[in-house]
């Protein structure tokens, strides 16, 4: 059987590629799916976490988080295009209208 | 042998009666204009707050415990009822006004208030986290609702920092699982105490990361950066919605995290008196160097969120007494302010501060309102926000942060400078032409500000007509459910 740590040293890489992704890139959707990668990161730990308690809370929680998950790709999504078809740009640098 | 589940529809009834209001405005919609709807989930919303009344001191739950109709849930939830009435009312003037009168806009905020309120009932962190998203989409919708470059902006901003904090959040559920091997709050608070020294460990982790990302829901320090371009670039009625109601129902999540499920847990009060610290001080110094009055009132929110997050630092019978009152005078002041601002700006930027120069000759009714709220917010005593953040300061004194008490005293003599300036110069004779939009004076506008001002006057002089409430120490001792 894997030990829990090592999914847990799995999940950590992943949200910590997930958070270089956040601070480092510019493009909105870029950032975007940095967020999913740091979901998907918390799935796994919770799965993990599920396994070595021998207890079932946190699985069906996964199911929970992918739901809200999938929810945020909706609502980002229109309102990355949205700003897109007004700026043909998703640079968040360029977003600098709110200053001060 | 299937268990069946405990549904329970009592302690669920003020929620389901919002939900209702939000389904009826997304169905409805294609029918009725958006002025019938709004009053159709004002009377919702008026429905919510008596079916709390009726809930008092029944300490209901459903769902085995995942939801809890406690006291404190009621005195919470009653809260961000008087804001959502307060936004509601606001927006029947002003909307139209920011082309957002659509029934998306009611729909949105109705379902942004289910989720609240849901946060103030949970029992459970993942019932909390539900309620959470529900009220975070329905934000990022509303901040961007508008079809403008800067509201698109903030919405575009307020999504991917609130993304990011929810990812945070999600994670630290998922260690403060793994360490308790459990996600009820009570399971937790059971466990937090004589875990193995690995475990602890993974809670410290676990709490760190839900203090992180509760800080972006509310604007703590170093993930405060959000606050002032989202309330700024959002239309003033939104704004008013963010800047009280989520910010009420973050900090009722935030009371059930860790001064419930976390109380005995270590290490997040230490990293929180930290945060506070910088909250208040760069709130508060931000806040003197803002020419835009929205502006202005969005550092000021978070300047506040230091004051409010003092109550979590003090013990959950002292704090969350202390936290009960002042979430209701920040919520009626807030609320108070940016109303007078949405029905007197010309667009929505809201005013800048130099134009309220004279405004005492113009609209003399407004410029006490206004006057009252400020001076509220900047906590002169005959008002309430005086004795919110006398409230605060001895909770926190009182549990051992003395050093952060002396703090934020030496903060809010920084904060006169900032709420008294806009003040004088309301009252200061001005011959130039006025800069406000002529027609702003409406009956539900005025309504909603009333409603703000008398709420901070008599509080402040009656205080125990809230406080007697939210001051019963047992109310606060359970926040994990028994």
């Amino acid at each position: 059987m894997v030990p829990t740590t090592y999914y847990l040293a799995l999940s950590g890489i992943l949200f910590a590629l997930g958070m270089i992704g956040v601070l480092t890139r510019r493009t909105a959707i870029m950032v975007f799916l940095s967020v999913e990668l740091m979901l998907n990161a918390s799935n796994i730990a919770l799965v993990a976490f599920a396994r070595s308690w021998g207890d079932l809370t946190g699985q069906t929680a996964v199911f929970i988080v992918m739901t809200l998950a999938a929810a945020e790709v909706a609502i980002g999504l229109a309102i990355i295009i949205a700003i897109f078809r007004k700026r043909e740009t998703t640079n968040v640098d360029d977003l600098a209208t709110l200053k001060g | 042998m299937l268990q069946i589940p405990d549904v329970a529809l009592a302690p669920m009834l003020p929620i389901l009666i919002v939900l209702a209001g939000a389904v009826a405005s997304t169905v409805l919609g294609f029918n009725l204009p958006r002025r019938a709807l709004t009053i159709i989930n004002l009377v919702m919303l008026v429905l919510s707050g008596i079916s709390m009344v009726t809930l008092w001191d029944s300490g209901a739950t459903a769902f085995g415990g995942g939801l809890q109709a406690d006291n404190a849930a009621i005195l919470l939830g009653l809260t961000i009822l008087v804001g959502s009435i307060m936004t509601l009312l606001v927006s029947l003037d002003t909307a139209y006004r920011a082309r957002v009168s659509f029934p998306e806009f009611d729909a949105m905020l109705m379902y942004a208030i289910t989720g609240t309120l849901l946060i103030a009932f949970s029992g459970d962190l993942i019932v909390m986290l539900i309620g959470l998203e529900i009220m975070s989409l329905s934000g990022y919708v509303l901040a961007t609702l508008q079809a403008s470059r800067r509201a698109e902006e903030s919405g575009l901003k307020y999504f991917l920092l609130g993304a990011v904090g929810s990812a945070i959040l999600i994670y630290g559920i998922a260690f403060v699982y793994g360490a308790t091997g459990s996600l009820t709050y009570a399971g937790i608070a059971a466990k937090a105490s004589g875990l193995t020294p690995a475990n602890v460990g993974i809670l410290v982790g676990g709490s760190l990361l839900l203090l992180a990302g509760f800080g972006f829901k509310v604007a703590l320090a170093p993930f405060h950066q959000w606050t002032p371009d989202v309330y700024g670039g959002a239309p003033t009625s939104v704004s008013l919605f963010l800047s009280t109601v989520v910010k009420v129902a973050a900090f009722a999540g935030m009371l059930r995290v860790f001064g419930g499920a976390l109380a005995d847990a270590p290490g997040w009060s230490s990293v929180l008196q930290i945060l506070t610290a910088a909250t208040l001080i760069i709130g508060n110094t931000a806040a003197l160097f803002q020419r835009n009055f929205k502006r202005m009132l969005a550092y000021s929110a978070v300047a506040h969120t230091g004051f409010l997050a003092m109550c979590l630092l003090g013990t959950p019978q002292a704090g969350g007494a202390a936290l009960g009152y002042y979430l209701l005078v920040y919520t009626l002041m807030t609320a108070a302010a940016l109303a007078v601002v949405a029905a007197l700006q010309r667009d929505e930027m809201g005013m800048e501060i130099d134009d309220l120069r004279g405004l005492y000759y113009r609209h003399p009714a407004y410029a006490v309102a206004l006057a009252v709220c400020l001076a509220s917010l900047a906590g002169l005593p005959p008002f309430a926000g005086f004795f919110g953040k006398y409230l605060a300061f001895q909770a926190a004194f009182q549990n051992g942060y003395v050093w952060l008490s002396v703090l934020a005293a030496l903060t809010s003599v920084a904060a006169l400078i900032y709420y008294l300036r806009p003040g004088m110069l309301m009252f200061m004779p001005d011959r130039t032409p006025a800069r406000e939009y002529p027609h702003g004076q409406r009956t539900p506008t005025n309504f909603a500000v009333v409603l703000g001002v008398l709420g901070v006057t008599v509080l402040g002089i009656l205080p125990n007509i809230w406080y007697g409430w939210v001051q019963n120490p047992a109310i606060w001792q359970f926040l994990a459910g028994r």
